[in-house]
C-alpha cells in the first residue's frame, strides 16, 4: 500500500497550487500595497511638517517682522494630519495638546482603530515616542526658542536622537497598516522634520 | 560522446510550470509597482517645488512633464488652492523676477503667499504605461486593466515675494 504512487502528481500539484497561489497573490496585492502606503505616509508627514513650518504671525508680518506663530502651525498640524489620514476631531475631548481623532465613516485611512491619539510633545520633556510600542499614534513636537537660538535635544521613538537650535516642527506617525487580501498588519513609523525659515522669502 | 535518451518527469514538468508562473508574477509585480512608486516619487519632487515657489513656473512645468513622460502618457498637473480648483497656479513667476511684472497677472499667475497659509493641492494624473508582464500581455493583443493613476499631495507655500 505504502509503495503504491498512484495520484502522485495530482499531489504534488495540488500541494505546489496550494502553497504558491497564495504566495503569489500576497507578493502581487499586499506586497505593493506595503510598499505604496510606506513611502506616502513619509510624504504626508513631510508635508505636514513643511507646512507647519510657513506659520508666521501676521501682525507681526505687518511690522516687516517675521516671526513663528506656533498656534497657527499647531492648526496647520492638526488639519493637515486629518486630512491626509482622513480624520475628524472629538471636540468633546479636545485637550489641546491631547487629542483624541476618529475616522471619518467610509472614507480609506492608514488608521483603522479608533479613537487615534494625537499629541503634542510637551516643551518640558521633549520626547516623542509613546511607550505602548503596539498603539497607532501621532505626535508632534514644535520647539520654539524664540529669536535667540538654543540647543535641545528630541529622542524619536527607537532612541534617535535629534538636535535642534532654531524653531523645528517635528511630526511623527506610527500606524499599522493592514494588507488588503491577507490583512496582515504591519508598523510603519514615519518622522518629518522641518526647521522654519524666518528670512525674507 | 555516448548517445543517451533523455527524459524528462511529468514531476518535473509542473515544478517547471511553478518556477515560470512565480518568475511571470514576479516580473508583473515589478511592472506594476515600481512605476506606480516612481510616480509617487516626482509628484513628491513636484509637490517641493510648489511649496518653494507658491506654485509651479512654465518651465518647472514643463520639467515636471518631461520627468513624468517615461512613465505615463496623457500627463495631467494641475495645481491649484484647496476649494478652488479653477484657480491654477501654473504659470507663476520664477524666484528673483523684478516686482514690477512679478504681479503682472497678464505675465504670470500669482503665486500663493506664505502669509496666507493657503493648502495647495499638487494632482497629478496619468496614464501609466504597459510594463513587465503587462507590456508583454498587450504585445499579443490581451488588453489589461484601465492604468489611470492619479496621485494628490498637499503644501503650503514658504514663498513670500518676488
Amino acid at each position: 500500500m505504502l509503495n503504491s504512487k498512484h495520484g502522485f502528481v495530482t499531489a504534488v500539484t495540488a500541494l505546489l497550487m496550494v502553497a504558491i497561489l497564495p504566495l503569489m497573490m500576497f507578493a502581487a496585492v499586499d506586497v505593493p500595497f506595503w510598499l505604496t502606503s510606506n513611502q506616502r505616509i513619509q510624504d504626508m508627514v513631510d508635508n505636514v511638517a513643511a507646512s507647519a513650518a510657513t506659520a508666521i504671525s501676521q501682525s507681526d508680518l505687518a511690522e516687516g517682522i517675521i516671526v513663528f506663530n506656533e498656534v497657527r502651525a499647531q492648526q496647520v498640524i492638526h488639519s493637515f494630519l486629518e486630512t491626509s489620514f482622513n480624520l475628524m476631531p472629538i471636540p468633546a475631548i479636545d485637550k489641546g495638546s491631547h487629542r483624541q481623532l476618529l475616522l471619518i465613516p467610509e472614507t480609506a485611512s492608514y488608521f483603522r482603530e479608533n479613537p487615534i491619539v494625537i499629541r503634542l510633545a510637551p516643551h518640558s520633556a521633549p520626547v516623542l515616542g509613546n511607550t505602548n510600542q503596539s498603539a497607532p499614534i501621532i505626535e508632534y513636537a514644535i520647539y520654539n526658542p524664540g529669536r535667540t537660538p538654543v540647543a535641545a535635544q528630541f529622542v524619536l521613538f527607537g532612541g534617535t536622537i535629534i538636535d535642534v537650535y532654531h524653531p523645528t516642527i517635528i511630526v511623527s506617525v506610527r500606524t499599522r497598516v493592514f494588507a488588503p487580501l491577507t490583512n496582515i498588519g504591519v508598523y510603519m513609523h514615519k518622522v518629518g522634520i522641518k526647521e522654519v525659515t524666518l528670512g525674507h522669502r | 560522446m555516448k548517445n543517451k535518451k533523455a527524459y524528462i518527469s511529468i514531476e518535473a514538468t509542473f515544478a517547471i510550470s511553478a518556477i515560470l508562473i512565480v518568475l511571470s508574477i514576479i516580473m508583473g509585480l515589478f511592472g506594476f509597482m515600481v512605476p506606480r512608486m516612481l510616480v509617487e516619487k516626482e509628484v513628491q519632487n513636484i509637490s517641493q517645488l510648489v511649496r518653494s515657489n507658491g506654485g509651479l513656473t512654465q518651465e518647472q512645468h514643463q520639467d515636471a512633464m518631461i520627468a513624468l513622460n517615461p512613465y505615463g502618457e496623457m500627463v495631467i498637473i494641475d495645481v491649484f488652492p484647496s476649494g478652488a480648483e479653477g484657480q491654477s497656479l501654473v504659470g507663476v513667476a520664477p524666484r528673483g523676477t523684478p516686482s514690477a511684472i512679478c504681479n503682472d497677472p497678464r505675465l504670470f499667475a500669482p503665486f500663493s503667499r506664505r502669509m496666507n497659509s493657503e493648502r495647495i493641492v499638487v494632482r497629478v494624473e496619468l496614464r501609466l504605461r504597459a510594463q513587465g508582464l503587462a507590456e508583454l500581455l498587450n504585445s499579443i493583443g490581451i488588453t489589461t486593466l484601465d492604468d489611470r493613476f492619479v496621485v494628490h499631495k498637499m503644501v503650503i507655500s514658504e514663498r513670500n515675494q518676488c
